[in-house]
């Protein structure tokens, strides 16, 4: 855990303040800073470019609408993902979409260009495994990998995103290491 | 040795994880989207006032709105055309007037006469 004085926290706290006071160039900075960040999580939550780059939009309109909200003790990070999370739910639920295989958009970028064909195509294989992997996990245990282990989130900032404890995190954090494990050694 | 195994096999877990995620690249914003995003300071009004302070202000505004127009609006005489209406209030009045006084046995009387 970070504490009150955690300087990324007090420049978020800023950021925040300016956006709230109308200020379209610290909105430009916290959408530099956590756009595609924002972006990666909807679409592995949704599967769907389209839709995941709706929800990344509507992330940054209710961030700007709702700047003056943003809590001291809240991390610029934490807050835009637990928006961006709860409009990804709304979505899934409203649409009962199963989530789709990663579209050809989704591989356009691999990664240095200087990398041999062989090798790339073998990143790309592994790439999609671990999205099918992490696909047939359940949705909590999924949630709560990405968050943690992709997005870098502290157990407790997952918990505020998922709306549960820590401890809870924690538990879907190892039942889904586990699938995932298996799901992989399956996929050998 | 036997008590580290699950311990070794949870640390494997999230190693596995770990590894697995960095293969997945992160997905860049599409030029659209980029567009869009910027275009939300110009396109939307500005932010909701930030804190409950402003927002108790514009709620005590309204509210003080209300009270005086309640205040304006009693102070109209509405009643003068509706010569029935007044006898009935006044009856009402000096009913209650009575009744809200320490003399009970003067209200009992007053509520029986009008009754």
């Amino acid at each position: 855990m970070t504490s009150a004085s955690d300087p990324e926290r007090e420049l978020d706290v800023a950021l925040f303040q300016r956006i709230a006071a109308g200020d379209a160039l610290a909105f430009r900075e916290l959408s530099n800073q956590h756009l595609t960040m924002i972006l990666t999580y909807a679409t592995r939550l949704l599967g769907n470019p389209t839709d995941a780059e709706d929800v990344a939009q509507e992330t940054f309109l209710r961030a700007w609408q709702k700047a003056g909200t943003f809590q001291p003790r809240a991390r610029a990070r934490t807050w835009l993902l637990a928006m961006t999370h709860n409009l990804a739910i709304d979505r899934l639920r409203r649409r009962k979409v199963r989530r789709e295989e990663p579209s050809a958009g989704d591989d356009e970028d691999l990664g240095p260009s200087s990398e041999e064909p062989a090798r790339l195509l073998l990143r790309k294989l592994t790439a999609l495994q671990v999205q099918r992997a992490l696909n047939a996990l359940p949705e909590r245990q999924k949630m709560a990998i990405l968050l943690v282990h992709e997005q870098g989130l502290s157990g407790a900032e997952g918990a505020d995103v998922l709306g549960t404890t820590p401890e809870a995190v924690e538990s879907l954090l190892a039942r889904g290491r586990r699938t995932l494990r298996t799901l992989l050694e399956a996929e050998k | 040795m036997q008590s580290d195994k699950p311990t070794h096999r949870v640390q494997q877990d999230e190693d596995i994880a770990r590894e697995a995620l960095a293969h997945l690249d992160l997905v860049e914003p599409s030029a659209a989207l980029l567009r869009r995003v910027a275009r939300i300071p110009l396109d939307m009004s500005a932010p909701q006032p930030s804190g409950p302070m402003l927002g108790s202000f514009w709620t005590r505004a309204l509210l003080g709105a209300a009270l005086g127009l309640g205040v304006v609006c009693g102070a109209l005489p509405w009643g003068g055309e509706d010569g029935a209406g007044d006898t009935t209030d006044t009856e009402l009045e000096s009913t209650l007037s009575a009744a809200l006084s320490s003399d009970w046995a003067e209200a009992d009387a007053v509520l029986e006469e009008s009754l």
